[in-house]
């Protein structure tokens, strides 16, 4: 079974986005100057223009955005993810998004949920319109199916956690894939349970798999109810196609996760226990948060280029670097020249000069920033 | 010479009020400001692409290759038309863009085609390079004698402070070739031939910057004078001087704008030892003396990539700079306030104010510094 989508890239692009051509554009390239004429004939291969082509509400709280990339756009693997860069008020927003679609559909489609804190994801909900133009990157993620498909299947998934699982399950069992799967699923109850139709129609279409929602609210009259535990895992194992509980307590099949960070705790917890960590794969959905006041320092300072780390003291992230033994670009030290400007691919910083915060991957100057916990930067 | 005097208090109760434009301006950037910038480089890319098709829509028209559609207004026309365009083409990239992206004024926007660390212009200079003489240096040490290389770019003469030597009775040529050649000039500004010259710097530490220098210069070279003209086949040389017509334009225009924003006369020095322990009040205060001001329309504020605003730039110099009009506005109260001198005044007599220094400072003059200290 062919678990990967491909397209070419196309002709004309291959003809234009030749050395000779790139020359007589330097030092813009000719991609830039295609942009002028019609924004969708963009070379860039890391920022995909993409069209909004379709928008479906999943739930009261969640929607489906189907995207329209040009011909840069080649290829995904189910279960892999891409970086969305949306425009609001000018600044360009990135967040990560699951493709929610089976490998065999044309277009990549993505499933936001609308976040009581999030402002791009209910940007999304609220504001985005077919037509609109947003840019994407290629898939992303180790999240994916193996080559070889085992002979059994289990998914774990809560809340938005469903988006790279759906598109896993769906080229499954379009691609006649025969043995066993099963979902274990949480949501909160019916009206938040993303792609409820879906599976349900997929589990009566397809006699192997196993479909089992599990609703946190307690009025609910399924089966299970609650948080995940060993009661669940074992009924999921037990169910029509796994195996037998005494079995199943022995061998776990590979199994999928992803959702909050508590259900993948719980989940890490529980196969640990089982001697099976090794069958475990997990995808965390990180939300940014921001806990720390100024003057709490904590956390760590990561610099993943030159493989360093040290503590945060609270001190702007340049003199903290340099603590490190680094040697970073920089040169006026007090936000004015941007020689310092550096990737900061994971944690929140805030500017010490106007206490604006940065969240998830954006260039900051070291010079001015200060960490908020645990900081990633290129460098 | 006004006596320009503020004590302590005055200096940070100064330098709070002009932070606190900044602060203003800072907070309001957002999509006005990114549509702005886009619809430059919209309009750049458009009249590159426009006038380069010009330059060769006037080739068919040349009476010597004996077509019958042969007219020499109509040759002219384009061709002249396409050269203007390609150099105010150029002037567009290298000033309200180039040099406003690569300070860093929209990188607030996340995106990798407006961002300092990203942009490249079309310019000889290496963009980096750049960012470290221009961003760092001068924009830091801006009008500190022996700190800022700007003062004279290591070849004129423009302060008395700088000392005298019979070589500097050229100073009006080599400000003319610098003018003629200032793409050139700027590529070179960083890899310091001038520390070469003089020792201070061996040609080992010098050769990695002349390198990029020159990779760049090549790159852009080619481009103008080899690829397009080659496209034109046996009339490669009449693309090629329609082209060099359009390097010309920029040069001379960049040359005037940037020597009019630090050099007419009451533009102030500072020496060596202000920059210990300067508070930010004081480097606003240095910033506001050390640049002038040139009037102008809207457009000529977007030609000059808005360095008309020099004062407002180097206060602010990472606040996008279409805002800098506005800005002015408020600056020029606190100016009044404090009794700060704030220099300004139309093109033609901050140019002929620029040209008397160089004439001026050509010839020996006793050694009194202008040099003040606050």
């Amino acid at each position: 079974m062919n678990l990967t989508t491909t397209t070419s890239r196309s002709t004309w692009r291959s003809i234009i986005d030749t050395p000779l051509v790139n020359a007589l554009a330097a030092p813009h390239g000719i991609g830039r100057y295609l942009e002028v004429i019609n924004p969708m004939w963009s070379l860039d291969k890391n920022r995909i223009p993409a069209r909004v082509s379709a928008i479906t509400s999943e739930t009261d709280e969640a929607v489906s955005i189907e995207l329209s990339p040009n011909g840069e756009w080649t290829h995904f693997q189910p279960g892999q993810f891409i970086q969305v860069f949306i425009e609001i008020d000018g600044r360009l927003q990135s967040r990560s998004y699951s493709i929610s679609n089976s490998a065999f559909s044309k277009k990549p489609r993505i499933t936001v949920k609308a976040h009581d804190d999030g402002f791009v994801s209910k940007y999304i909900n609220t504001q985005l319109k077919v037509g609109d133009r947003i840019s994407i990157s290629p898939a992303l993620g180790e999240f994916v199916l193996p080559a070889q498909i085992p002979s059994a299947l289990l998914f774990i998934a809560a809340g938005s956690g469903i988006t790279p699982m759906i598109a896993m399950l769906e080229t499954l069992l379009e691609g006649k894939h025969s043995h066993p799967v099963t979902l274990l699923y949480y949501s909160r109850d019916t009206s938040t349970c993303i792609f409820r139709r879906r599976l349900e129609d997929l589990a009566k279409k397809h006699d192997n798999f196993s479909l089992i929602l599990v609703f946190s609210s307690p009025s609910s009259t399924q089966e299970l109810t609650g948080r995940f535990n060993q009661h669940h895992l074992l009924t999921a194992l037990s169910s029509k196609n796994a195996l037998s509980r005494e079995t199943a307590a022995i061998t776990l099949p590979l199994t999928y996760v992803c959702g909050p960070e508590v259900l993948i705790d719980t989940v890490t917890a529980e196969f640990k226990l089982l001697g099976h960590s090794d069958k475990l794969l997990s995808e965390r959905f990180k939300a940014p948060s921001v806990t720390q006041n100024l003057g709490d320092a904590s956390g760590n300072i990561a610099f993943s280029t030159s493989k360093q780390a040290t503590s945060n003291d609270g001190r702007n992230l340049l003199d903290l670097a340099e603590d490190a033994g680094l040697n970073p670009q920089s040169g006026c030290r007090m936000g004015i020249c941007h020689t310092c400007s550096c990737l900061k691919t994971s944690g929140s910083v805030r500017n010490m000069n106007t206490g604006e915060i940065s969240h998830g991957e954006e260039h900051i100057r070291l010079c001015v920033s200060q960490a908020l916990g645990d900081v990633t930067l290129s460098l | 010479m006004t006596n320009i005097k503020l004590n302590a208090d005055q200096l940070a109760a100064f330098g709070s009020e002009i932070d606190a434009i900044k602060q203003g301006a800072l907070k309001q950037r957002g999509q006005r400001d990114a549509t702005y910038i886009k619809q430059i480089v919209w309009i750049q890319r458009a009249l590159a692409i426009g006038s380069r098709i010009s330059i060769y829509a006037a080739l068919p028209f040349l009476p010597s290759l004996g077509l019958s559609v042969a007219s020499w207004p109509l040759f002219w026309i384009l061709i002249c038309a396409g050269s203007i365009g390609l150099g105010i083409a150029k002037i567009l990239d290298n000033m309200e863009i180039g040099h406003n992206i690569i300070h860093g004024q929209y990188d607030w926007m996340g995106d990798p085609r407006f961002h300092s660390q990203h942009y490249d212009w079309d310019t000889n200079c290496p963009s980096e390079q750049w960012a470290h003489s221009h961003n760092y240096e001068h924009h830091t040490f801006t009008n500190v004698l022996g700190k800022d290389r700007d003062i004279g770019y290591g070849i004129l003469r423009m302060d008395p402070a700088q000392k005298w030597h019979p070589a500097y009775l050229a100073n009006p040529i080599y400000a003319t070739l610098l003018m003629l050649f200032f793409d050139t000039g700027v590529a070179l500004h960083d890899v310091e031939m001038d520390s070469l010259r003089s020792g201070k710097r061996t040609f080992r530490e010098t050769w990695p910057k002349l390198k990029q220098s020159l990779g760049k210069t090549a790159r852009i070279f080619s481009k103008d004078f080899i690829l397009f003209p080659a496209l034109a086949g046996p009339l490669f040389p009449i693309v090629m001087a329609a082209n060099a017509v359009a390097n010309l334009i920029r040069n001379i225009w960049s040359f005037t704008i940037i020597f009019c924003g630090h050099f007419p006369a009451e533009v102030h020095t500072f020496p060596a030892h202000v920059c210990e322990n300067e508070t930010q009040g004081h480097w606003y205060y240095r910033q506001l003396l050390g640049s002038a001001n040139i009037e102008g329309g809207k457009l000529f504020h977007i030609m000059s990539g808005n360095l008309s605003h020099q004062i407002e730039h180097h206060l602010f110099p990472d606040v996008p700079a279409h805002r800098y009009a506005e800005l002015s506005v408020q600056v020029r109260k606190v100016c009044e306030k404090y009794d700060i001198p704030y220099n300004t005044g139309p093109l033609w007599s901050q140019y002929a104010s620029v040209w008397a220094k160089i004439f001026k400072f050509a010839l020996p003059t006793s050694n009194t510094s202008t040099a003040i200290t606050a």
